[in-house]
């Protein structure tokens, strides 16, 4: 009897004791981190919840913020704008948060970003393309990530570069898309960028994602003499895409919309592989103080080959940290103020490439950051573009443009 | 739009016609011996693809050589799928049957989704990226040994089921089983024969398939759908109705995609298919053969 109780009480101060303990403490910072942690693209999740947690283990270790520790609030939203929206109510009304991030899928980031607006809490946004997130005229939603304007800028520019240094002109572009939201989406973008940049669009080719096969629509872009293709394609596609045109002595620079093409699984495709290019957001020879050790600390500590999202996720930590320690306020008014002005100067904060300077957002909330274009060089990704990020030369080796 | 565009789809879709053609060889064999719609045939192909896969990355076995291993292997398969799941069903009404070979096809995607997980993979062999020109056209060397090994098979099936004595007792028993077993034939010999035909049919399909394709646990899918339709197209049952069948389908899905914009072109394989049902709702061919 006498030893039952005493694990009794035992267990009641274990339980009891950090808890007391814990109320001893200065109140938690908390911002609530929305993302797929389930569904599609719950891998992703996995990977950006590892990284928000090591950027806050750091934080906490050096001191926390304003002198308060900061602790991130978790949900799943299974890539459903309904859950999302959901879980955006719940963390802002129930768990108190003080600011919100997160989220991937576009439709998603849109759901969360109605809920921050409704509930005047900051929401910072370091993954998703849509143009429209910071085109809404929303006041609450801050993105450090480029819009997919900026991306389809980043292909266009590249190909200008590649074509002065092959000597061969690139003018005629074929759009090879998949038929959903993305691809349809990122085909318009890739028209108006055409027009601003004086190219021709030959050929406008759809498929449906996860096709098998390809041969149809490549051979089509093959007829219509493009000097390059421009697509919005998954990683999959964009292999059997590159194979069907090698198969087809077609080559040309394949260029689409950064969705995990630049991903060491690419390197299955053996020596095609080689020199094929992608856009990304970030990668890890990216020319930024403190790149290199980042993605170092993440291999070594989270054990995960180091990727955009993580990156960005780390970032944004910093990037909020800075915000709540300007007023030395991580009220969510204050803040939000913060983030529409500030210049954020911390080389954490600033760890995602940008243009003209430190990072800041700009009236609409969209960052000044840049996109990378990545090659496949020796059985890894390596930046090639633009010339002042780049960590390697780019090389024209596998594809020929415009050697009609 | 160029003929070439257009002569290069008709290449395209014969070529591809061999290998639906050898997964829908096996499933009107198996509706017409057993009168079981095989609602796993496309997670069979895909195991044997997955086991294509490993051969090829763990002992660097050339994936069409596999197929000594494959083939056999996914016959026991069906041998297994018969003799311990449809032959005790083989009394109940025929939903019974087809809800197991549903529920065996979500089995075998989970166990390979356990295993694998989601990741798409390929195998890169030199073949996958070899072609042969005849002026502008292509002929993709994947495509076209599978069609010749799909083609071949299918029509080998044929005639054995044709000119054999396995191949016309087979018959006998698809017409009447009952008068079959009558007459003195072994059914249960010719059932334990048609699924390991038609299952290890779906090894060949697979050591073919593999060098072209990306393997995910759903990839059994792609080739499901159109099975069912080249089967229904020839005709319930009809071998020689499923070759014909699978280049009718072959052609329609090729064509479509560069006849029709965007990705309606899906659509035209199926217009096709319920056009012909409607002209004749019994399929192309009546009949075992």
């Amino acid at each position: 009897m006498q030893s039952v109780r005493r694990s009794l009480l035992a267990a009641v101060l274990a339980v009891g004791l950090p808890w007391l303990s814990g109320g001893a403490q200065a109140a938690p910072v908390k911002v609530g981190v929305i993302v797929p942690l389930s569904g599609m693209t719950s891998q992703i999740g996995v990977k950006v919840r590892a990284a928000y947690t090591l950027a806050q283990e750091e934080i906490n270790a050096a001191g926390g913020i304003n002198g308060e520790p900061l602790q991130f609030v978790f949900a799943d939203h299974q890539g459903r704008p309904d859950v999302g929206a959901r879980e955006a109510e719940r963390l802002v009304g129930q768990e108190k948060v003080q600011a919100l991030t997160g989220s991937y899928e576009s439709g998603v980031t849109l759901a969360v970003a109605q809920v921050a607006e409704r509930r005047k809490v900051p929401y910072l946004v370091p993954y998703s393309a849509a143009n429209r997130i910071t085109e809404s005229g929303l006041k609450y939603t801050f993105r450090t990530r480029p819009p997919s304007r900026v991306w389809v800028d980043a292909m266009f520019q590249y190909l200008a570069t590649a074509a002065q240094q092959s000597g061969k002109p690139i003018e005629k572009i074929a759009i090879l898309s998949e038929d959903g939201a993305y691809g349809q989406g990122t085909a318009e973008d890739i028209k108006k960028a055409a027009a601003k940049y004086n190219k021709q669009i030959v050929a406008t080719e759809t498929f449906h994602g996860g096709a098998q096969d390809l041969t149809a629509q490549i051979n089509k872009i093959r007829a219509s003499g493009a000097d390059a293709v421009l697509a919005a394609s998954y990683l999959n596609d964009t292999m059997k895409a590159l194979q069907t045109m090698n198969i087809l002595q077609y080559k040309r620079p394949y260029l689409t919309l950064g969705t995990g093409e630049v991903d060491p699984g690419f390197f299955q495709l053996g020596e095609l592989a080689e020199n094929q290019v992608g856009t990304t957001a970030w990668l890890a020879d990216v020319k930024l103080p403190g790149a290199a050790e980042l993605a170092a600390k993440v291999k070594d500590k989270l054990k995960l080959d180091i990727n955009d999202d993580i990156a960005y996720a780390y970032a944004v930590t910093y990037l909020y940290k800075e915000a709540a320690e300007v007023e030395k306020s991580s009220a969510p008014d204050i803040v939000r103020k913060v983030l529409a002005s500030h210049t954020f100067t911390s080389e954490r904060a600033n760890l995602v490439p940008r243009q003209g300077g430190p990072l800041k957002f700009d009236e609409n909330g969209q960052a000044n950051t840049v996109i990378l274009v990545g090659q496949a060089q020796g059985g890894s990704w390596v930046t090639v573009w633009p010339p002042d990020l780049a960590g390697a030369p780019n090389k024209t080796g596998q594809w020929v443009p415009g050697n009609r | 739009m160029a003929y070439t565009v257009i002569a290069q789809a008709v290449i395209d879709g014969i070529l591809n016609a061999g290998i639906f053609g050898l997964a829908a060889v096996g499933l009107t064999l198996l509706f017409g011996v057993m009168r079981v719609v095989n609602f796993a045939h496309g997670e069979l192909l895909m195991v044997g693809m997955y086991i294509t896969f490993m051969l090829y990355s763990a002992m660097g076995l050339h994936p069409y050589l596999s197929a000594l291993v494959v083939v056999p292997a996914l016959a026991l398969l069906g041998i297994v799928l018969y003799r311990c799941l449809l032959k005790p069903l083989a009394a109940a009404p025929e939903t019974a049957q087809l809800l197991v070979t549903l529920g065996v096809s979500m089995v075998l995607q989970n166990v390979v989704l356990a295993v694998f997980g989601a990741d798409f993979r390929s195998i890169n062999v030199p073949v996958g990226s070899a072609a042969f020109r005849l002026g502008e056209m292509v002929f993709p060397a994947t495509r076209l040994y599978g069609f010749l090994v799909g083609m071949g098979a299918c029509i080998g099936l044929y005639l054995f089921l044709r000119h054999t004595d396995v191949g016309v007792v087979t018959r006998a028993a698809v017409q009447d089983r009952q008068a079959a077993a009558l007459s003195g034939i072994n059914v249960e010999k010719v059932l334990v024969i048609s699924a390991a035909i038609a299952i290890g049919l779906l090894g060949l399909a697979a050591a073919w398939l593999t060098p072209m394709v990306y393997l995910s646990p759903t990839v059994g899918h792609t080739y499901l759908l159109p099975s069912f339709i080249i089967v229904i197209l020839g005709g319930l049952g009809s071998v020689r109705g499923a070759i014909i069948g699978s280049v009718v389908y072959g052609l329609s899905q090729s064509l479509g995609a560069v006849l029709v914009p965007g990705s309606l072109g899906i659509l035209v394989p199926l217009i096709m298919f319920v056009t012909l049902l409607l002209m004749r709702p019994s399929g192309l061919f009546r009949g075992t053969v």
